[in-house]
């Protein structure tokens, strides 16, 4: 009985140091995530100086560029974070109906620097945007947590989608597809399928630096790069520190929710019940994943990574296969009480002020909102404030 | 994150109860966990159609990378091979907003189909 009762001690005594062990403090932002082995916390490493560089023209930036670095833009609060800084998108509708990024005009991002000697050679100095196309104006999301969206199976984007509205909720999600025709879920109109691609065309299209998968400068609107402008040879940026800055975005971990009050207890049952759950959808479940922090986790992103009709006061830009004017993928809530303007464009000032320009498909619960008793607003925001 | 909710931390107490009352816990799954950065493949593309010359026997086609895109043309002859959803088609039955997949040579002439599938994708839905 005594030897039972020694391994019964023991088993207690290890489940104890295991709790300690198993639950330390959540990650803090810019931290990665937990349960990385020795080597990916060693790519993490690796890629955050790569992260936060500034690129120079002697180091590959442009000709055309955005920001200097990736961190230049994403800084808020911490290397990874958004930012206030924005940028122009345009396409346009063509009378077929189709979207035309105007990817022959230097579309859809236009590039508002450039370096000296492509502003000596242009006389311009920034990217000129076609006449008549829909122009969009975008600030910097952070990517905290993006590794777990990017390890969300499309199977699970696709169940999700209600393009016909079947179950009559008002509420029809829609799969934005790449021009290849796969899902995308990355971009505020869920254009980009994943996150490597997202993290490479952000090297090119933001700063001019060309990487392996994309080894040319594009154009100025078009027209050819002017002989001479940027002498360094493509890519400008090897493989290596490719991956490593992949691996530096995949791995931050999503900002830990606050503990919850009482009042955002409240704040939470109130979002579901008039029906901002319906696309924030809270939970997202990955799949099966090579690396296996990312393996079968839930991520409480609060969101459906689908496009949703937001009504024609938010209405920008069509892009992609799918997405039209008015149609936005629901932004990810995690972190929110960290970003500092709301929207894909920053107009708002204030999460209540984001809340009260939902339109389209959240009318509704904008309206529902807008009814609520004033201590139930503050329930609700200080639900989203905690995230 | 739920990782770090208290059910998730009593996981371990439990493995460890289960240890200490004769159980066998799992072993961890092996991780296999390189990053590798994505390949290109040569002479195939696939992108959407953005216009078509029939008369010329070309057609242009959005292609690229994340918001990195551009336009490349491609010229269909007498030996290219189309399909529209599996069946056999022209080029002038094909239009804008097609996702089309393609096999091609790089020649002196410019870029000359060899087989062309196209299809169309569903209205944001699931398939």
């Amino acid at each position: 009985m005594s030897a039972v009762r020694d391994v019964r001690s023991a088993a207690l005594l290890t489940a104890g140091l295991l709790i300690f062990v198993a639950c330390p403090k959540p990650p803090q932002l810019g931290d990665p995530i937990r349960g990385l082995t020795a080597a990916q916390r060693t790519q993490f490493d690796a890629g955050r100086p790569i992260f936060d560089s500034v690129f120079t023209a002697a180091t590959g930036l442009g000709p055309l560029f955005n920001g200097t670095g990736c961190a230049t833009c994403h800084a808020q609060p911490v290397s990874g974070g958004g930012g206030v800084i924005t940028e122009i998108h345009a396409s346009a509708v063509l009378p077929n109906g189709f979207c035309d990024p105007l990817a022959d005009r230097g579309g859809p991002v236009f590039q508002q620097q450039f370096t000296a000697a492509l502003r000596d050679a242009l006389g311009i100095d920034s990217e000129p945007i076609p006449a008549g196309a829909d122009r969009a104006t975008r600030t910097t999301p952070d990517v905290f947590g993006f590794g777990f969206l990017d390890a969300v199976p499309e199977e699970t984007i696709l169940a999700l989608a209600d393009p016909d509205d079947r179950d009559g909720d008002g509420i029809s999600g829609r799969v934005n597809r790449f021009f290849d025709g796969r899902v995308g879920r990355f971009g505020r109109k869920a254009l980009v399928p994943t996150l490597a691609e997202f993290n490479e065309g952000a090297f090119q299209i933001e700063q001019g630096v060309t990487v392996p998968n994309i080894p040319d400068e594009g154009t100025v609107a078009g027209q050819p790069i002017p002989p001479g402008v940027d002498p360094l040879p493509e890519p400008e940026l090897d493989a290596e520190r490719v991956a490593l800055t992949d691996a530096f975005t995949r791995f931050l971990a999503p900002p830990a929710p606050m503990k919850l009050s009482r009042q955002a207890r409240e704040g939470r049952a109130h979002f579901a019940e008039i029906g901002c759950a319906k696309c924030h959808t809270p939970t997202l479940r990955t799949g099966d994943h090579p690396i296996r922090a990312f393996a079968n986790r839930e991520v409480t992103a609060y969101t459906d990574l689908l496009l949703h009709d937001m009504g024609a006061e938010l209405a920008d830009i069509c892009l992609g296969l799918v997405a039209g004017r008015s149609e936005f993928r629901t932004e990810p809530l995690m972190g929110l009480r960290h970003a500092a303007r709301f929207l894909h464009d920053g107009r708002a000032p204030t999460i209540e002020a984001a809340i009260l320009l939902h339109g389209g498909e959240a009318s509704s619960s904008r309206d529902a909102f807008q009814a609520l008793t004033p201590a139930q607003r503050e329930a609700i925001l200080a639900f989203l404030n905690s995230l | 994150m739920r990782l770090f909710t208290p059910l998730h931390c009593l996981l371990p107490t439990v493995a460890a109860v289960g240890l200490a009352l004769g159980g066998t816990a799992r072993p961890a799954a092996a991780a296999g966990d390189a990053l590798e950065p994505r390949s290109q493949v040569a002479d195939t593309l696939t992108g959407t159609c953005l216009s078509i010359d029939a008369a010329a026997g070309t057609f242009r086609l959005i292609t690229g990378v994340s918001h990195a895109l551009k336009v490349v043309t491609l010229r269909v002859d007498q030996q290219s091979r189309i399909t529209m959803e599996g069946r056999p088609a022209r080029l002038d039955e094909l239009g804008a907003g097609l996702v089309l997949h393609i096999e091609y040579q790089r020649t002196p002439a410019g870029n000359r189909v060899q087989r062309l599938e196209a299809r169309r994708m569903s209205e944001g839905g699931g398939t």
